[in-house]
């Protein structure tokens, strides 16, 4: 133990203070990063909370899920929001670093949308149809019953949670076909397919205006479903998801009380008025 | 209040109704095509439209011209649009490759002091000063995620030269449930818990003794596949079975290591089995005689001269099992953070020991054992705490024949045990600060050979 007696235990109780105090977050501050598709749920949530809790400052930014999940691990957020879950690799570095598996808290719901152009006379789209879409295999749309013109698919960034969900969920982990163009937000595709006639993307429902949602069949015998209120929350629609936060251990202080009203029945009217789906 | 909203998000509405992005970008590599724009009026092309009627200000050169019309300002501004979305796809498209390469490192500097440093040399005249500075990794990676392959390349550059660590050409599977990973290359053994575990996130500055000692290096190469279902973790590796950084096989038998565990978020575990075969070599030596001058006359007399026979290249040949089990576990701790748990423990036998030609003698087969658990304790984001005490029996007395006579083999007293604690800092996601003491017992014999280790880790 003469190491310990030549440093010195004072001098290493004070490093690990100066760690533990001098790196925290400014009191009162709670910064929220992540997906696209929640930007503006997150912000609605802010707006709200911030009005009652004028002491609490919340940062709100997108980004991409992947790029919240990152800024979780890295300790550059103290909350993520993501549209998707969290992967095992993802995970394991969380562990690494925090010796922790995080937490995860769903606080809405999804229907992901299908669009097509006001124009297009789609109305509803089976999940395979979806698949050959959008790996490329089918470019025309009167493949799939629609009119005699060529495609044109619109996707996101690999950042995207959305991005992943549609890869795992509808292309079944395949590769999005070479000629979809990426957009940089959910935003950005519905801009896009509102003005190209044959255009078809996806997104957030909270998005979905000015252009057409179609129906979505989980398989060719089965109805066509609208992502809506009773259909996304009883799981009959076929692209309804879970939205999260993740944190990195159990929320505390301003972060809690975030929480904890964000799942309030008040929380979740924003949810609603957004265009989104409560968890409960 | 309006929440803060950063640069490049989408910007905040007071409606629930979406945001109006402008005209999207262009971003596949191929065939990609501008949102459709209404089309201008063929007369108000100023390159190639149609004569514009003649202007008072034709016939006045000092008079202002008249503004466009709203139509024409909007074409043209479409146009440039347009030329700014082509010039952004192929941007993007460039950008889309680069970020498939993943580069990142790390380098450790530290200081260690030793307990049995000093300023002596031994009888080979080498330095006994074991307290220094060092660079103990210069570690630099590279990964490449393409399209169902995976390139991996690492290197440690240290003041000891640059040393290739891990080489990995590997397949990836993107259509099963399973994703399977083929590699071929050089990589870590899949065994286990801490030889996997990155010295980029060791809390500790080095790996237990245990696995110093029974798996020199961490690495191999041969060929490794590894798979993922649900909570179900495999691996399995078939490789030289060479000590590290060797050149060559020194065997023709291939060894087979592999590890079969179940990952369920706050508790992750393993069993682990190595099996090969080792061969090591002695040179042959030629005779040689050696004068001493023992009592300083210069003269040769033959109680001076020391005469060692010639020997034949002679070789060890024994087999190899390893066994192993590892456990960790996480919980959260209110008001303090993470708490990590984790064991391991590792059965090793050497066996069927054979020089030359002679037969095998259990009596050499070694038995070792060793084990090692470790506490992590967060202290909010920025610190923590970490204990660890591992075990090392390089000889397990019980295991031998009681006809064996040899000391070594008997294995009396030479047991290791480690116990070690420290402090960790990182002031940011890219720095580590580690702190640790260990105070190595030997099971027989005293020796003041403790070691305190402070670090400083900067990566990217």
């Amino acid at each position: 133990m003469h190491a310990i007696k030549r440093f010195g235990w004072l001098g290493l109780a004070a490093l690990v203070w100066q760690g533990v105090a001098g790196g925290a977050a400014a009191a009162g501050t709670v910064t929220i990063k992540g997906s696209d598709t929640m930007v503006i749920l997150g912000q609605r949530w802010a707006e709200e909370f911030m009005k009652k809790h004028p002491d609490v400052t919340l940062q709100v930014t997108g980004g991409g899920s992947g790029t919240g999940i990152s800024a979780l691990i890295n300790g550059t957020t103290d909350v993520c929001q993501s549209s998707r879950a969290m992967s095992a690799p993802e995970k394991e570095k969380l562990r690494d670093r925090y010796a922790t598996t995080g937490v995860e808290i769903p606080v809405a719901r999804d229907g992901l949308s299908v669009y097509v152009n006001a124009a297009n006379p789609m109305t509803e789209i089976s999940m395979d149809q979806l698949k050959l879409i959008f790996t490329g295999k089918v470019t025309n749309w009167k493949e799939v019953g629609g009119a005699d013109s060529k495609i044109v698919i619109y996707s996101r960034e690999n950042s995207s949670g959305t991005y992943v969900f549609f890869k795992e969920h509808v292309l079944k982990n395949a590769d999005y076909s070479p000629r979809a163009q990426t957009m940089p937000g959910t935003a950005a595709v519905v801009n896009a397919v509102s003005k190209e006639k044959f255009g078809i993307g996806y997104g957030g429902a909270a998005y979905a205006k000015g252009i057409k949602i179609l129906k979505v069949k989980k398989d060719d015998a089965s109805p066509g479903v609208l992502p809506e209120l009773a259909n996304v929350q009883s799981g009959t629609y076929a692209l309804s998801r879970p939205l999260f936060f993740y944190l990195r251990n159990q929320p505390a202080g301003e972060t809690k009380s975030f929480v904890d009203w964000v799942l309030s029945a008040e929380g979740q009217g924003v949810v609603t008025k957004v265009g989104y789906f409560p968890v409960k | 209040m309006a929440p803060a909203v950063a640069p490049g998000s989408e910007p905040p509405s007071s409606s629930p109704s979406p945001p109006q992005d402008p005209a999207p970008a262009e971003g596949g590599p191929t065939e990609a095509r501008p949102a459709p724009a209404p089309t201008p009026p063929a007369a108000s092309d100023q390159q190639g439209g149609a004569p514009q009627p003649a202007s008072p200000a034709g016939d006045d050169p000092g008079a202002v011209p008249p503004p466009e019309p709203t139509d024409v300002r909007l074409g043209n501004l479409e146009g440039k649009v347009g030329g700014l979305d082509e010039a952004a796809s192929a941007t993007r498209s460039i950008v889309d490759r680069l970020n498939r390469i993943k580069l990142s490192g790390y380098i450790q500097g530290r200081y260690e002091w030793h307990g049995d440093s000093s300023d002596t040399v031994d009888a080979s005249g080498n330095s006994k000063v074991k307290s220094q500075f060092l660079v103990r990794r210069g570690r630099l990676k590279v990964i490449y995620d393409g399209t169902n392959a995976e390139y991996l390349l690492q290197i440690d550059a240290t003041p000891s030269g640059v040393v290739l660590k891990d080489a990995e050409a590997t397949f990836v599977d993107t259509w099963s449930p399973f994703g399977l990973r083929l590699t071929v290359g050089q990589f870590k053994w899949p065994f286990g818990y801490e030889i996997l575990q990155s010295s980029g996130d060791r809390e500790m500055p080095e790996r237990a003794l245990v696995i110093r000692s029974l798996f020199p290096g961490e690495r191999d190469r041969g060929v490794r596949l590894t798979a993922r279902y649900e909570w179900l973790r495999f691996a399995a590796a078939l490789v030289n079975g060479n000590v590290p950084n060797g050149t060559t096989d020194r065997n023709d038998f291939k060894d087979l290591v592999g590890r079969v565990g179940g990952d369920f978020g706050w508790i992750v575990g393993g069993l682990s089995g190595y099996y090969g075969r080792r061969l090591d070599g002695k040179p042959a030596t030629a005779l040689t005689t050696v004068w001493t001058d023992k009592n300083g006359d210069k003269m040769l007399t033959p109680d001076e001269v020391t005469t060692t026979p010639a020997s034949p290249a002679t070789y060890q040949s024994y087999g190899l099992l390893r066994l192993g089990a590892d456990v960790q576990t996480y919980f959260d701790i209110p008001g303090l953070g993470g708490l990590a748990l984790k064991g391991e423990l590792i059965y090793a036998k050497d066996s069927n020991r054979a020089l030359g030609t002679t037969p095998a003698n259990p009596c050499l087969d070694r038995t070792q054992l060793g084990w090692i658990i470790t506490a992590v304790q967060n202290l909010g984001d920025y610190a923590g705490l970490v204990v660890r005490v591992d075990s090392f029996d390089p000889n397990v007395t019980l295991a031998l024949p009681d006809s064996c006579t040899l000391d070594i083999a008997k294995g009396l007293g030479d047991r290791v045990n480690t116990y070690g604690f420290g402090a960790l800092i990182f002031p940011s996601s890219n720095v580590k600060a580690t702190f640790t003491y260990e105070h190595v017992a030997e099971q027989s014999i005293t020796i003041a050979n403790d070691v305190f280790t402070a670090q400083l880790q900067a990566r990217f």
